[in-house]
């Protein structure tokens, strides 16, 4: 019923701007914060060894949420290093302590319970990039018309990890994504023996 | 708004220094779909028979179909058109690589190059800004070094399709390399481009694609990525792990490599350069080509140790290998990565270069040419050494190397000697794969456009047994029957049509080629089920029979373009031993071309509607393809008297 009323409230925002009011958000914040000491479920990660550049997820990402083809609207990006034939998915990591959530001087950055992302209050975003400056990863993108966003986990179910097909985009439970990591490393070592 | 395509038409005169946009007229859209089908129409308008091919009046087009950059797990393709310099004729060449994207975020489909700049530039367009700047610092510098530099100074984030050596030295068969490793080889593009003293086009853009019907497409993408899924399907699996390097097996099996030069069809040292050593030994991982891809056929390889070691690269292609390997009796599979280096750093085709230097190995083998002709230098079969140093001396036109640098045929003549016997093409241009035993390859190759080549009318029906898929298709098992010349007029055609819609929506023809070999009927995908996905991208609304009749509109085309450059049945042939010496072994063992191309050759014109006389398109044809300018220049030509 939460996520219900979150989505409903978002998509208000981002329609007709005003008419939320500031006192719901500032509630639905609240809100939002007493719930982001939650254990994580599910966690978004990437792993360059597998990935075959195509930038698939690049073009979901963006066509997920701004209808259209474009990575340079991705909340993701695969950095291509030709000359060594590697791509590197640099995705948002959803900080336990996030450096944008940190920097937001307007505390319009929050942890979304359900998911655990860290998502941006449109309402209440001033566009001051000070978020998209702290990032280190630089996941916080910037577009043509100064809005800011971060990847959102789509709501639990990520666009660009449906059309990875080589496994370098995954969306699981912590423990399973490093015990395969931990298979993969041992059978290279005791496990080939 | 326009859907599918960015919609806009860059012109770049390097002559004026002028840039120009022009809209992407609605009608070319609905009738030449984009990529190479509007580049062969621009080619068409502006490049009559008088524009020599090196002159500063031939236009260089560079084009991208609808369909690239969207959601379609299909791939995507750059097609480059111009006049060859090679054969003199029609020419295009196509090459993956991100660049093709780009272009189209930066909001162009095509970018047409007049002129010729003064001093050596290059072009950067950066969304809507667009610039020619100097290349002095460039120039002479190899595709790798210029990627590079290019990259370091204006970021990673920008995709360059850059010229080597071989271009800037007009090597007749220089290719355009976008993002290092992805050739636009055939025809000499690059040479072309080398002419116009242009070093470069270096593309970043951020807009995007937008498409028609979101929804209805992401539910087709869906389906086409479970189609095409190396988790789900075997055979797509297979062709992940391989990709073309799968061919070496199949193909000696079937007998239609080119080994020392066309004198075998069947290596006898292949488990020495297998797909299987290749990638157990050299290949780090599979990579994508090109954007959405999800084949991922590409190889990344290392080497570690030996002469050879710490060099890498992308790939090598089934060409590659038959090129630089079994044609030439190479069977040291490093070197052949090596030469893959080689001539992507130089901006060769590798084909043509193998070609050359295989001339000049038979003719040394025969005895016709000696220390006198070769700069002192001996042409053993498989000498690694020989074969490095004559790519070098091609790129730089040096020595022997220059006699090369104008093309396998005319190197040929220029010796003169009885050596034009030993060279098999076909309009000038030549190919790797043995073609005697397998009627679909030497029709497909005879009647090809821009000539001798494996793609234009490209299938794996009949090399792959697929008389399932033949029936399916043409409702008689003959087009999968390898060497049956039954119905193979039939094949071609559809083929030719099929690859000329690939090429003008932007996609791959591996993944459509791959998606129309389901088992499954149902996963099947053939060219009439594009004209849904086009609609749902474009918003045009297209049916499959008009999206057929655009394909056949492109293909009869190019044809028109030769016909008015003088050519008709008569150079719809091959030449050298595929036509009159019998295929020494495999399949096709005793089969010459000479024996069954003319029977071929009537059904296919047949199945063309074309007159068989001339092997032209006829008048009705023509109307029938409203290509009223192309009636009109011809006659005034006088093709049709």
């Amino acid at each position: 019923m939460s996520t219900l009323n979150i989505k409903f409230i978002f998509l208000t925002c981002f329609h007709t701007s005003h008419c939320t009011s500031s006192e719901e958000v500032i509630n639905l914040r609240n809100k939002k914060e007493k719930q982001s000491s939650q254990t994580l479920n599910k966690i978004l990660v990437s792993d360059y060894a597998k990935c075959s550049g195509c930038k698939s997820c690049e073009i979901a990402c963006s066509f997920h949420h701004f209808g259209e083809c474009n990575p340079s609207l991705a909340r993701l990006t695969v950095v291509a290093f030709n000359e060594r034939g590697l791509f590197v998915p640099e995705i948002c990591r959803q900080c336990r302590n996030p450096w944008c959530l940190n920097a937001c001087p307007v505390d319009a950055i929050v942890r979304d319970a359900e998911t655990g992302a860290v998502v941006i209050i449109a309402e209440l975003c001033t566009g001051c990039r000070a978020c998209a400056d702290a990032c280190p990863f630089g996941m916080v993108k910037v577009n043509p018309s100064g809005n800011v966003f971060i990847c959102d986990l789509c709501q639990g179910e990520p666009a660009c990890v449906k059309v990875c097909t080589t496994g370098a985009l995954k969306y699981a439970k912590p423990a399973d994504i490093y015990f395969e990591r931990a298979v993969i490393s041992a059978s290279k070592s005791g496990g080939a023996i | 708004m326009s859907y599918g395509w960015a919609g806009k038409i860059l012109r770049v005169d390097l002559t004026k220094s002028k840039i120009t946009r022009q809209t992407l007229p609605l009608e070319w859209r609905t009738k030449f779909l984009g990529g190479s089908g509007v580049n062969d129409w621009i080619l068409w308008n502006e490049v009559g028979p008088e524009v020599e091919p090196l002159s500063p009046e031939n236009r260089l087009i560079f084009g991208v179909g609808p369909l690239a950059g969207t959601i379609l797990p299909l791939g995507s393709r750059t097609h480059v058109t111009t006049r060859s310099p090679l054969t003199g004729i029609f020419g295009d060449t196509s090459a993956g690589g991100f660049w093709n994207c780009m272009l189209k975020y930066a909001g162009y489909d095509h970018i047409v190059i007049h002129g010729r700049a003064e001093s050596p530039v290059y072009l950067l367009i950066d969304d809507d800004e667009v610039v020619i700047k100097d290349a002095s610092k460039l120039w002479g510098h190899d595709v790798y070094e210029t990627d590079s530099t290019l990259k370091k100074e204006l970021g990673r984030n920008v995709c360059v399709a850059a010229i080597g050596q071989a271009g800037e030295n007009m090597v007749r068969f220089a290719s355009i390399m976008f993002d290092r490793y992805r050739a636009a080889a055939k025809a000499g593009a690059g040479c072309v481009m080398g002419a116009k003293n242009l070093k470069a086009v270096v593309v970043r853009g951020s807009k995007g694609i937008r498409v028609a019907k979101p929804k209805v497409l992401f539910h087709i993408a869906e389906e086409l990525r479970n189609s095409l899924d190396p988790n789900v399907s075997q055979g797509i699996a297979a062709f992940s792990r391989y990709g073309t390097t799968s061919l070496l097996t199949l193909y000696n099996a079937l007998g239609c490599h080119s080994v020392r030069n066309y004198q075998d069809v069947i290596f006898d040292k292949m488990e020495d350069i297998s797909a299987d050593k290749l990638l157990d030994k050299y290949v780090v991982r599979n990579i994508s080509c090109s954007v959405n891809c999800p084949l991922n056929c590409c190889h990344w390889w290392e080497i570690r140790d030996g002469p050879y070691a710490g060099e890498a690269g992308a790939k090598p292609e089934y060409i590659v290998i038959n090129s630089m390997g079994i044609h030439l009796g190479v069977n040291n599979l490093e070197a052949i990565l090596h030469f893959q280096n080689l001539v992507n750093r130089y901006g060769l085709d590798s084909t043509e270069t193998g070609t050359g230097i295989g001339l000049l190995m038979e003719l040394w083998q025969r005895g016709i040419i000696t220390e006198n002709d070769t700069d002192g230098v001996s042409y053993e079969w498989g000498d690694v050494n020989v074969i490095e140093d004559t790519v070098k001396k091609v790129a730089f036109r040096r020595g022997i190397g220059s006699l090369l640098a104008d093309g396998t045929v005319a190197a040929a003549r220029k010796l003169a000697r009885g050596a034009e016997k030993y060279v098999c093409h076909s309009k000038g241009m030549t190919e790797v794969e043995d073609v005697r035993g397998f009627p679909h390859w030497a029709l497909a190759y005879s009647i090809s456009t821009r000539g001798a080549d494996h793609l234009k009318a490209h299938g794996q029906i009949d090399k792959q047994h697929r008389e399932d898929v033949s029936q399916r298709i043409f409702g008689v098992p003959d087009v999968g029957i390898p060497t049956s010349t039954r119905y193979k007029g039939k094949g071609v055609k559809y083929h030719e049509d099929l690859a000329a819609m690939v090429n003008s929506l932007g996609i791959c023809a591996f993944n459509v080629i791959s998606l129309s070999l389901k088992k499954n009927p149902k996963r099947a995908v053939n060219m009439p089920d594009y004209a849904s996905i086009f609609s749902a991208v474009t918003g045009i609304k297209m049916s499959p029979e008009e999206l057929m009749k655009c394909a056949e509109r492109i293909v009869c085309l190019e044809k028109a373009y030769n016909a008015q450059l003088g050519l008709s049945r008569k150079d719809d042939t091959l030449h050298g031993r595929w036509m009159d010496e019998p295929c020494p072994s495999g399949l096709g063992k005793g089969m010459r071309c000479a024996d069954y191309l003319d029977e071929c050759l009537d059904e296919y014109y047949q199945e063309r509607g074309f007159d068989t006389r001339t092997g032209l398109p006829k008048i009705e044809k023509l109307r029938e393809l409203e290509l009223d300018s192309v009636e009109e220049r011809l006659t005034k030509l006088g093709v049709y008297t």
